[in-house]
């Protein structure tokens, strides 16, 4: 018997080392052309996940509410202190409160006395968390809203208090949201109120840093950290989060959005702004265009008259 | 004789694709949506590289090579080199398995260790090559750490919960 599966071993080894060596060189091809052609695949990674993960989420949101639950009354454990501190929190926030009203109705009188126009309203969609990346070295949720909702890629997505990320990727039934701690993300900032135009740089930490910052002297701890909007990037004066400073000595971002829970994300929509890209065309009369064989004293004559007159 | 036997391989196919879906299924939920500073253990490797050396026949590569491409696609790594590594390595740790005279466990874990470290290690190197930006280190190599460290761990559950043991002592058994 020993003989007879030696035998076979003969000659079933070489075709499974030939079937190995196959494919090996298929995957590293896919390898390669993901590296050439990323757009692409990642279009069909986006299709694949948009396949899947929809179908398992009737799974999913039972085990992650039960492991969230469970969680959560270990937190009701600190009951007592935390409702100390919330109503600390809470008389804090009272005369907060108090000071934005009246600096709400100030601007909203200052921005009428100068006709200012604001941005359009942006809208928004809701979606719900379904995934997150799975790996510790990728930063990214999956919503479970897509292309059928109108998502589009490069949309800012927000939790109520702050920037969370924004889209790459969307499939027919979800969509990836690439948040400000990921490596991949770069994002054009403002830091209010010195004004200065700076990027925020995921690096898989909690506070992503602050980098290529104008002039670093006119900035300080607990400055507003807003978008920018420059590029095109993502609309203007969303909140991002306060500039903090770590004991290197390094400007990093403390992010407004609650990153350990994201549950349920708005994702803008933004259009885009109309962008002006040329100086403005001469207002001519058309009559110089139509005729371009016409003589010119007697076109210039034209505009010089209506200008007198 | 031969049809129980193929059937226990396949029942062992089955059971390692479902544990693979079940431990994919459990990274993807949103638990953890904040950034860490280090990294659990890559389980489903630890799987592929204890059942290499103790059930070869269970782990063909096309298997090995359709469960880790679906990983890397869900998981948002390139896609396909991971794979090629996981299957190269298996490979390696299935021929010296079958060449080594008197395995123990030890052995085994040294073994998968080296073949985790190479996986690790040349990833990183490829990933360099081709200009891709790579996992930061500190997370990469804990990754790498705790995976050798739960090898063990991984190794005592399939052999005393799923009553995966090695071909050779159900051999030596019927003799």
């Amino acid at each position: 018997m020993a003989r007879t599966s030696s035998q076979q071993d003969d000659y079933v080894t070489p075709i499974k080392r030939l079937v190995t060596a196959v494919l090996v060189l298929v995957l590293l091809a896919i390898f390669v052309i993901w590296r050439i052609d990323s757009p692409r695949v990642e279009r069909f990674r986006a299709q694949m996940v948009d396949q899947f993960v929809p179908s398992f989420e009737w799974a999913m949101a039972p085990v992650t509410g039960t492991i969230n639950l469970v969680r959560d009354f270990r937190s009701y454990q600190a009951l007592y202190e935390q409702n100390q501190e919330l109503r600390r929190e809470l008389q804090q926030m009272k005369s907060w409160r108090e000071a934005a009203l009246q600096l709400e109705q100030e601007n909203a009188r200052l921005l009428d006395l100068n006709k200012l126009r604001l941005d359009p309203k942006l809208t928004h969609v809701s979606g719900i968390v379904i995934a997150d990346s799975g790996s510790p070295f990728r930063q990214s949720v999956l919503l479970n809203v897509g292309k059928r909702d109108g998502i589009q890629d490069g949309w800012a997505a927000m939790d109520g208090l702050g920037l969370v990320g924004r889209i790459s990727g969307v499939g027919e039934k979800t969509s990836r949201v690439i948040l400000l701690t990921d490596t991949y993300s770069q994002i054009p900032v403002v830091i209010q109120p010195s004004g200065q135009r700076a990027f925020v740089i995921g690096d898989n930490t909690a506070a992503p840093p602050v980098d290529f910052i104008e002039d670093p002297d006119q900035v300080r701890a607990g400055d507003r950290i807003v978008t920018s909007g420059d590029g095109g990037i993502l609309p203007a004066g969303l909140v991002v989060g306060q500039l903090a400073i770590d004991p290197n000595g390094r400007l990093r971002t403390r992010l407004s959005a609650d990153y350990e829970r994201l549950e349920f994300l708005r994702v803008l929509r933004d259009y885009g702004t109309v962008r002006i890209d040329d100086t403005g065309d001469l207002i001519i009369p058309e009559t110089l265009f139509a005729n371009p064989p016409a003589p010119p004293p007697e076109a210039i004559p034209t505009p010089q008259e209506a200008s007198d007159g | 004789m031969a049809e129980p036997r193929t059937s226990g391989v396949w029942k062992l196919r089955v059971t390692f694709v479902g544990v693979t879906m079940a431990l994919l299924f459990v990274r993807l939920l949103p638990l953890q949506t904040t950034p860490s500073t280090i990294s659990g253990p890559d389980i489903i490797m630890a799987v592929i590289f204890y059942l290499s050396l103790q059930r070869p026949d269970a782990v063909p590569s096309v298997l090995i090579g359709a469960i880790i491409l679906i990983e890397d696609m869900f998981l948002q790594r390139p896609p396909g080199l991971m794979a090629a590594l996981i299957i190269l390595a298996s490979a390696w740790l299935k021929l010296t398995a079958s060449q080594t005279q008197d395995r123990n466990w030890f052995k085994d874990w040294w073994m998968s260790a080296l073949a985790m470290i190479a996986t690790t290690v040349i990833m990183r190197i490829v990933l360099t090559l081709a200009l891709v930006p790579r996992p930061p280190a500190l997370l990469h190599y804990t990754q790498l750490l705790s995976t050798i460290l739960v090898f063990p761990i991984v190794a005592f559950v399939a052999y005393y919960v799923l009553q995966i043991r090695p071909e050779t002592a159900l051999d030596r058994d019927k003799y």
